[in-house]
């Protein structure tokens, strides 16, 4: 196993990382911006190296910065957390070519999971189902329009190649498909000198369901099962659970299997996750896209299965084979995780930097137990220049009844002041019906007027 | 053009009666000024390495005086983003350059003129009979391309940089050197103001 | 230390050219790669429909239809020696791409030399430089050390001509000379005979290692023609040589096959038993991956005024993977750069001309132009290709200068004698060059950017190079030099003296102008090809896994052995 780890994050997943470091023995290194400099959660490193400036761009989005703070610190492995640099394929080219491991994926696999066409390509050539549209590339307008009248409006026309929404345009008639691909197409050769465009059904709602993988490199892969992201605001995942309440057991196994099959085709190194949407009407599961790093909402997954998705990804970088079969995977209660931002819901979801005066959430609120992911303690400022969450709550208990009521029972008696928090929204969401009958979708929050 | 190795300025602040010249960069600084060398604006004291690439450390426009700190016992020191390199004693008339604020204060006084890098002859077009790449009023961003340099027959296109105190995004006020003039390095080209 | 500290290089195109110059950079050029193109394609067609029709009728496929069907789906061909003749005409008849396409194509998986006789184009047979434009295939295959497939249909020489396709040394001779080298070297050598295949045509295939005939096919030293009493006895070419004579009676060839579709088939497996391709292996651990700022846009950042610049940095980070790159020896010599970079996964050492200004603390207002060769910069020049050839990096040529610097403290510094260290290595290296003339290549700088002569193993050309001795205002000057004065102003005051002198010069100027057309430099195999900047990072591609294809046949270090290391170690800035 590595002797020291530089972990390139910040807050609440470089806090965590750190556990799963120590927990294996590993020295830490962090990497910290001008702004965190200092931060109590930095603490918990062994050695801290200022990389930069205050925003990100002058700092943690350094590929060369950090890169650099690892061969210096004489650091053998990377673990790059979640947003910021985790899916930038040339950053972990630039590791590996100076002799520091990166924790995920090979380069090449994020490449092609990180392009739109080729990852559908290979997922489906896993088994995995699509969803309904062209098949391949677009020839010409003709066949675009023969595509979406077959799959029915409204379809998503999109570019092959980049991304940030340039080549993508929404149709709801063969006028808008007539009109829409020969723009689509100019934009995406100006943008990346490449027109190739495919096309697919455009669904609004459905269910976000995703199944965490992972897998040895070598072509062996195991799946923990799938976690139910539906609870959404503009596409950030508020709250997560697993199991799925819209998955039957049969369902599920088969799902799991699936997913694990086709992370173990791509000879998948690492822990991933592969999102799937269920369609509104039929249910169908078909593949959106896969994640190459650690998500966010993992705990939940640990809290049903045992596992410790980040000591399994260190053990994997360093070469070792899984640390277990998937026979010896069991899914044991529920798991419900509720992300806490400093934001006030009451006001349009404002972000609400400044200092935490009182951050305590209790422990003991049963019937199941609960855990708190975190790096901020009381006295803490919250800086204005990266994301909003300051804690996840997981509760796990022997029934998704019990899992939410622990979690009402732990919100109603948490006590964080200072800034905004997203809580009132959450105990709003816990207590609706939708959520409480498991029969909700990403359309709207249940409990929560828009 | 940077044709020449890359150069970034130290941070200056002030701590009492010294000035602190601090990395602005994580690496592993070497070339380091000996306690007792006098730093003036300008001149490069020592060298950050950064993967394949070395960089030059230029002390900052106001930052001026006899070093007091001593070099780092290793030639090749790890050092992050901010630790400080150099103390120094300032030489008395420089020290009011530097304001409280310290890093990233204003210490150009020439922030609103951008000033050629190269001695030449300036043409506003890229090609004759064609418009001016920029006139008054004229928005310029990173990158946007100036002028022309002519120099033995080579012609270079001058970009904006908003380094050395230049805004970011900055509007141009007017023209300084005129269409064919002749201008030394260092001559001012362009006003602009912040947009 | 053993790592290849590449790092990132490049900046997003906007970050350093406007949209608008990008735009009419991209213009500029596109008018440029329009005419390539549209050259291609008339090349392609051969002489024409009517050519390809009669081929068909007779059962076979044309040339450019048997490459379609050896190739492996979904691979590109690279041609090579496209526009050999072009525009050269002999009595009425033309020669497009010299009657054989010679082209980098893959075949089961390897990069393979295909030499295939255009049999749209008198019927395959020899003109001018065809003898000349296979050798140069063959050499490029046996430099690299990859397979060549020989795709012959050819009626021998195309008679009128002969004496300029016959007796030199490169004539048509030679290529037996070079099937025999490859052969000595132990490149595989395959041959499909199609059709005709007369007198000296007849040593082409059968020195390879499997010969394959249809039944078509006949090789001869001479044909039914020239053979006395064939006319009586009813004998015909593939009487004398048919595959019946060759596979079963003298040997010559192995293995006879119905028609063209089963010849090529039967090559394709042959191929494929061939050794498998070390190109992975050498990627050390690496995937291959495309260059982070895209390739596409090298069509718009050359400025299309030769005497604007532009930053060879952006270009290098368009043609490496990932844009990561390693610059080695950046302090000194600052007119080049050189450095490593992956092409495809694959080590490749780089060598290009900055433009613009550079430093020079000796110099006025201490800067002086580059894209000019000065001191240091050969001396680093020569010290990068040595290393290179030492470790067994393939060294990547990219050439924009306008020569050597000129004048007392030049002389005085010995430049000559720099120049002849750089040109010696150059000459006696055996790790692959390739030399790409993305813009000038004037003077002793293109000689000593190893050039043509200097037997790179593939040169390309852009639709901008221009190759010369001098500009065309240099030359100008240089002719008229006893008319101008010290400023190269010209120094008479009679007004009709003076206007003859300025037509000569304008005169002289438009000649050389007219002589740096990169067409014309490709006709004459002054140069393999010309392909469009955006295709250069495709091109290195292949030229890259066909160098690293053959384990075992040249010298490639691991980079932990690498002698680059020591030149970085001893000239780091350490104080």
């Amino acid at each position: 196993m590595f002797r020291k780890l530089l972990i390139a994050n910040r807050g609440e997943v470089a806090v965590r990382i750190a556990k799963a470091a120590h927990d294996a023995g590993i020295a830490t290194v962090g990497v910290v911006s001008s702004a965190d400099l200092g931060a109590p959660w930095t603490e918990v490193m062994d050695e801290t190296v200022c990389i930069g400036g205050p925003s990100p761009k002058e700092s943690y989005l350094r590929m060369d910065a950090v890169v650099q703070a690892a061969v210096q610190t004489g650091c053998a492995a990377l673990h790059p957390g979640w947003g910021f640099l985790a899916e930038n394929a040339r950053f972990a080219a630039l590791c590996e070519q100076n002799g520091v491991t990166f924790v995920g994926p090979r380069p090449a696999t994020m490449d092609r999971m990180g392009l739109k066409w080729p990852a559908k390509v290979a997922m489906r050539a896993a088994g995995l189902d699509l969803t309904p549209g062209s098949d391949g590339l677009l020839n010409d307008v003709e066949e675009a329009v023969a595509v979406a009248e077959s799959t029915g409006y409204p379809v998503i026309l999109k570019a092959d190649a980049g991304g940030g929404g340039r080549g993508m345009r929404i149709c709801r008639s063969e006028a808008d498909v007539r009109e829409a691909f020969p723009s689509a197409r100019a934009e995406a050769i100006a943008a990346f000198g490449n027109g190739a465009l495919f096309l697919e059904s455009y669904v609004t709602g459905g269910r976000h369901i995703e199944v965490q993988v992972i897998g040895d490199g070598v072509g062996g892969a195991v799946h923990l099962y799938e976690r139910e992201c539906s609870i959404q605001r503009n596409h950030q995942k508020l709250i997560e659970e697993s199991p799925s309440p819209a998955l039957t057991a049969e369902q599920r196994e088969e799902l799991g299997a699936r997913a694990a099959n086709a992370a173990a085709s791509i000879a998948y190194a690492g822990a991933g996750t592969i999102e799937f949407l269920a369609d509104p009407d039929s249910g169908r599961l078909s593949f959106m896209e896969m994640n190459t790093r650690l998500q966010v909402e993992h705990p939940v997954t640990e809290l049903v299965t045992g596992v410790d998705i980040v000591r399994e990804q260190l053990r994997i970088a360093a070469g070792g084979a899984l640390g277990f079969t998937q026979d010896g995977v069991a899914l044991e209660g529920h798991a419900i995780e509720c992300r806490i931002n400093a934001e006030d819901p009451s006001d349009g979801f404002r972000p609400t930097p400044g200092t935490i005066t009182t951050f305590d959430v209790p422990h003991d609120r049963g019937p199941g137990r609960v855990r708190v992911d975190s790096h901020v303690t009381a006295g803490e400022t919250v800086p204005p220049y990266y994301d909003s969450l300051i804690a996840k709550i997981i509760t796990h208990a022997a029934s998704r009844d019990e899992a939410i009521e622990t979690m009402v029972r732990t919100l109603e008696g948490a006590r964080i002041e200072g800034v905004a928090t997203t809580i009132p929204l959450h105990l709003a969401v816990l207590a609706s019906d939708e959520f409480r009958s498991g029969e909700y979708d990403t359309k709207s929050i249940p409990g929560w007027p828009t | 053009m940077s044709a020449r190795r890359e150069r970034i300025e130290l941070s200056a602040t002030r701590d009492g009666d010294e000035i602190v010249l601090a990395a602005p960069d994580v690496g592993r600084f070497t070339a380091a000024l000996p306690k007792g060398s006098a730093l003036a604006p300008g001149m490069v004291a020592g060298t950050l390495h950064r993967l394949g690439r070395a960089v030059d450390l230029v002390v900052p426009a106001g930052a001026a005086g006899a070093v007091v700190s001593d070099a780092p016992a290793a030639v090749m020191a790890p050092v992050g983003f901010g630790d400080a390199l150099y103390r120094l004693d300032p030489a008395g008339a420089a020290l009011h350059a530097i304001d409280d604020a310290g890093a990233g204060g204003d210490l150009d006084a020439d922030a609103t003129v951008l000033r050629a890098d190269q001695s030449g002859r300036v043409w506003h077009s890229p090609a004759p009979g064609d418009p001016p790449f920029c006139g008054p009023g004229d928005a310029l961003t990173e990158g946007s391309p100036v002028c022309l340099i002519e120099v033995m027959k080579t012609f270079s296109t001058v970009p904006y940089r908003s380094a050395g105190g230049l805004p970011e995004r900055a509007t141009v006020v007017r023209w300084i050197a005129t269409d064919g003039a002749d201008v030394q390095a260092g001559d001012p080209l362009l006003a602009v103001e912040r947009a | 230390m053993a790592h290849v500290p590449l790092s990132p290089i490049g900046r997003p195109r906007d970050a350093f050219l406007d949209e608008a110059s990008f735009g009419r950079y991209r213009e500029a050029m596109a008018e440029r790669t329009g005419t390539l193109e549209q050259r291609r394609d008339e090349i392609a067609a051969g002489w024409g429909d009517k050519y390809v029709q009669r081929v068909h009728q007779k059962g076979k496929r044309t040339a450019r239809e048997r490459i379609e069907a050896l190739r492996d789906e979904g691979t590109p061909l690279r041609e090579v020696g496209t526009f050999v003749n072009h525009g050269v005409s002999f009595g009425k008849l033309k020669s497009p791409a010299a009657g054989v396409v010679t082209a980098f194509c893959q075949v089961a998986g390897r990069w393979t030399m295909v030499i295939a006789n255009d049999n749209t184009v008198a019927s395959g047979s020899w003109w001018p430089q065809t003898p000349e434009k296979i050798e140069r295939a063959q050499e490029m295959a046996l430099r690299l050390r990859i397979p060549v497939v020989y795709l012959v249909d050819c009626s021998g020489l195309f008679l009128p001509e002969q004496s300029r396709s016959f007796p030199g040394r490169t004539g048509a001779g030679h290529i037996f000379k070079k099937n025999s080298e490859l052969s000595a070297h132990g490149v595989p050598q395959i041959a499909g005979v199609f059709g005709d295949c007369i007198a000296g045509g007849g040593y082409m295939p059968i020195i390879s290692d499997r010969v394959v005939m249809t039944e078509q096919a006949y090789m001869v030293i001479a044909g039914a023609a020239l053979i006395k009493g064939a006319k009586s006895q009813h004998l015909s070419s593939l009487d004398i040589g048919g595959p019946e004579v060759h596979v079963h009676q003298s040997g010559c060839a192995d293995a006879r096959v119905p028609d063209d579709d089963a010849a090529l088939a039967l090559i394709r497996r042959e191929v494929e038993k061939l050794s498998t391709p070390a190109v992975d292996f050498y990627r050390h651990d690496a995937d291959g991956a495309d260059p982070f700022f895209p390739a596409f846009e090298l069509d718009g950042l050359f400025p299309p005024d030769h005497r604007m610049t532009y930053e060879v940095e952006e270009v290098l980070a368009r043609l490496v993977d990932r844009s990561l790159f390693w610059e080695v020896l950046p302090d000194r010599g600052k007119e080049m750069v050189v450095g490593v970079g992956r092409v495809n996964g694959l080590y490749m050492g780089f060598v290009a001309n900055r433009q613009g200004l550079i430093e020079d603390p000796d110099g006025r207002d201490g800067k002086k132009p580059s894209g000019i060769l000065y001191r240091e910069g050969i001396a680093k020049v020569s010290a990068f290709s040595r290393a290179c050839n030492d470790d067994g990096i393939p060294i990547v040529w990219l050439q924009d200068i306008s020569g050597f610097d000129i004048g007392v403290d030049a002389e005085r510094q010995g430049l000559l004698g720099y120049g002849s260290s750089l040109i010696y290595t150059n000459s006696t290296n055996d790790v692959p060059m390739f030399t790409v003339l993305l813009r000038k290549a004037s003077g002793a700088g293109y000689y000593a950017m190893a050039g043509l002569p200097y037997e790179p193993v593939v040169q390309l050309s852009t639709p901008m190079t221009r190759q010369s001795v001098m500009e065309g205002r240099t030359l100008a000057i240089a002719a008229f030099n006893t008319k101008l004065d010290d400023d190269f102003e010209i120094v008479t005051e009679d007004p009709d003296e003076r206007a003859e002198i300025e037509k000569g010069m304008a005169e002289t100027e438009a000649r050389i102008e007219g002589d740096m057309d990169p067409y014309k430099a490709a006709s004459q195999m002054d140069t393999d090809e010309i392909v469009e900047p955006s295709e250069l990072r495709a091109w290195l591609e292949t030229l890259a896994e066909a160098a690293y294809q053959s384990s075992g046949s040249r010298r490639i270090k691991n980079p932990r052995i690498w002698s680059l290391h020591d030149l970085a170690a001893l000239t780091e800035v350490r104080g």
